[in-house]
């Protein structure tokens, strides 16, 4: 079966109310043109090319590995892992239902949602990744940058373009940089991997202080946009809080002083020691007043003659980001308010997973992806169909991955929210638990990956069955648990209010707590609460944790993290370690 | 004379294991040259020269382009066949992971087990 025909197929379901939209016209995403077609095409020849010469004998493997890479080709432990961009997180129904196909035709049918808000498939063959990416080009997708020593998938706020509180919508500017960063041929062999974040909102919700790069878009005294521009941030073994080079950057000059952070990097950053390649290392051994005069003296050498962008190209990305046409409407707050007091499940999934809309009348939905025994991330065929099915009836079409490892249905009238939440109840998507303890970050851990220690999903699982009491973790609240396979750290377990990083400790797994890490605008890094824990004794560490919260904090509203703040690692090690 | 005492004997008994260059799946070193999916199969080696007798072996075969990544691991032996030492390669032997999601169909029979002697007496 084609791919035409299968999201021709899945879109024909049963469940669907209404008409069903093959290919969604209305969703307010970047489309392509004629360029970047023909761009997608020779690049999808060219690793072809390279995967027959590889299997012809032609390159080594040490040779083939970094063209691989950059076309987010891994070899793990099983299989090979294909590591596929969703540009800021930004997918509409038709790219979902591709995604689906592309589970079940050359994967095992379901696929993993990172940390990156991109989409990883866990069993590929390498001879198959070129028809993948035909495929996946037919719908405007593809896998360029997700992995090597270049600039990666510039991530956001999953809920812009929504979002009631946020400045403006970022993702134009996502897209100008990933124009700009796609193929850039100055900066396609960095001393390391490079990523770029960017926020509009108060809150940020994308962890942007931990990116090599981050743009908080900010409105200065006088009332006009631009970007405050933080460098250096990062997670893994060394993990930094990015420091603040520029107060304020005009947006006509973000394309040159990105090439000027990059180019400074390029020129100081570490190619001889793996460990130390990264910017956040360059900043740290440069200082941070050095590595800012050296980026202003090369941007205010190109800032006027390097490339910015052309207005008028800058207006043909804009307009693809447009508001939609909400409807207006008076929505029916009384059979609302009713329908939460008749379902408990209904009233935890509008209170924790809906968040403000901009456009009255609509809510903001998060779709967990951790159920009750499912896999932090993962999601079948099925529930991708499902998903884009929902999409097109209640959100525009529109759907969006977060770095939490979650789903969003970005545009949800209030008056489809129950339906909604009844149908995503049908295939175990309705848990109302985003922003508790069980929605938890897992790496894939030593059960795929080849860099592993240890495993981080069980380990998932069992906290998520342990804590399956949605009353107490509503009494809990919110709190983060991000859970590392190693110290590469891609669950960000540095940065959760609880922390568990798996280690090998003599051949056996072993698991290190960190408390009091925070992603958001108030970043902080975890600290190692004492001595690790055993796979069997995890769990219990984690209950202790949170009954020393529930004893020690002042009443309901004081969050974990502002009574690990408060009250410091005390009480937690006294607790864990019985010291006094 | 000098650098071959600075060798150490190993501590275990080593099997050879690659991924398949096409498929990427888990095989181990057969003495004949050949490979196969099941560890049980595999060439075992109980000294150096013959660790670096099998890498080399190894080494042909990675040349033809049809494994890759070619490595020694740790092995106890029982009933004369090699079976795994570490969750790395007890993972890697069964060819999925521990915890199985909607659309693996097979389903390891050891999974959430973490105690130190599961972990590290698991018969595959």
């Amino acid at each position: 079966m084609s791919l035409q025909q299968s999201i021709q197929q899945a879109a024909q379901k049963e469940y669907s109310p209404t008409a069903p939209a093959i290919a969604p016209k209305n969703v307010q995403m970047y489309k392509y043109d004629q360029f970047d077609d023909e761009f997608i095409t020779q690049r999808i020849e060219q690793l072809r090319s390279q995967i027959n010469r590889r299997l012809a004998g032609e390159l080594s493997e040490d040779e083939f590995k970094p063209l691989r890479l950059q076309n987010g080709v891994y070899l793990q432990l099983h299989a090979y892992m294909l590591r596929l961009a969703i540009p800021y997180g930004q997918l509409n129904s038709t790219q979902m239902r591709a995604l689906a196909y592309i589970a079940r035709k050359y994967d095992k049918g379901f696929g993993h949602f990172t940390t990156r808000q991109n989409i990883q498939y866990n069993w590929p063959a390498l001879s198959d990744i070129p028809e993948i990416l035909e495929d996946l080009q037919k719908v405007e997708m593809h896998a360029i940058q997700t992995s090597g020593n270049c600039i990666r998938n510039t991530t956001s706020d999953p809920f812009a373009g929504a979002a009631a509180d946020e400045l403006t919508d970022p993702r134009p500017w996502c897209e100008i940089i990933r124009q700009w960063s796609t193929l850039h041929p100055e900066f396609a062999f960095l001393p390391r991997k490079f990523k770029i974040a960017v926020n509009a909102a108060e809150q940020d919700r994308a962890a942007i202080l931990y990116h090599d790069v981050a743009l908080q878009i900010i409105e200065n005294d006088q009332g006009e946009m631009g970007f405050k521009v933080y460098v250096g941030g990062g997670q893994g073994r060394t993990p930094v809080i990015a420091k603040l080079v520029r107060e304020f950057l005009e947006p006509q000059y973000l394309l040159s002083y990105l090439d000027a952070i990059l180019r400074t990097y390029n020129m100081l950053g570490r190619r001889d020691n793996l460990y130390k390649a990264r910017i956040k290392i360059t900043v740290n051994e440069t200082g941070v007043e050095e590595f800012s005069r050296l980026v202003e003296l090369e941007w205010n050498r190109i800032k006027d003659t390097g490339f910015n962008l052309p207005e008028e190209q800058k207006q043909t990305i804009f307009k693809h980001f447009e508001l939609p046409e909400f409807e207006t409407y008076q929505y029916d707050a009384a059979k609302f308010e009713s329908k939460k007091t008749e379902n408990n499940g209904f009233d935890y999934f509008v209170k924790n997973n809906t968040f403000a809309h901009k456009q009255d009348g609509y809510t903001i939905v998060s779709i967990s992806l951790k159920p009750h025994g499912g896999i932090p991330g993962d999601i079948s065929a099925d529930q991708m169909d499902l998903v884009a099915q929902l999409a097109d009836d209640y959100s525009l079409s529109e759907i969006r991955a977060t770095h939490r490892q979650n789903l969003v249905l970005p545009h949800v009238k209030l008056d489809d929210l129950f339906i909604l939440w009844q149908k995503l109840t049908k295939v175990n998507l309705a848990a109302g638990n985003i922003g508790l303890l069980t929605d938890i970050i897992a790496c894939p851990g030593l059960d795929y990956c080849a860099l592993a220690n240890a495993r981080s999903i069980p380990i998932a699982q069992m906290i998520a069955e342990h804590f399956d009491d949605m009353k107490k973790l509503n009494d809990l609240g919110d709190i983060t648990l991000n859970i590392s396979g190693c110290i590469n750290a891609c669950a960000h377990h540095h940065v959760a209010n609880i922390g568990i990083l798996g280690v090998d400790k003599k051949g056996e797994e072993s698991y290190q707590v960190t408390l009091g890490g925070s992603s958001r605008s108030d970043a902080d890094i975890g600290k190692i609460v004492g001595p690790g824990f055993s796979g069997d004794e995890i769990v219990g560490a984690i209950e202790t944790i949170t009954n020393v919260y529930l004893a020690g904090r002042t009443n309901s509203d004081e969050t974990f993290l502002e009574y690990y703040r408060r009250a410091g690692q005390n009480p937690f090690k006294e607790a864990l370690y019985n010291v006094a | 004379m000098a650098l071959a005492k600075q060798i150490k004997p190993l501590k275990n008994p080593v099997s050879v294991t690659a991924n398949l260059l096409l498929k990427g799946s888990t095989v181990y070193l057969k003495a004949d040259g050949t490979w196969s999916d099941d560890i049980a199969n595999s060439a075992i080696a109980h000294g150096r020269e013959q660790e670096t007798a099998l890498l080399a072996l190894a080494n042909i075969t990675e040349k033809t382009q049809y494994v890759v990544g070619a490595y020694s691991f740790d092995v106890k032996i029982i009933d004369g066949k090699a079976t795994p030492l570490g969750m790395r390669e007890i993972i890697r032997a069964k060819g999925i992971p521990t915890i199985t999601p909607d659309g693996l169909t097979s389903k390891p029979e050891w999974q959430n087990q973490f105690t130190k002697s599961n972990a590290s007496s698991q018969k595959i």
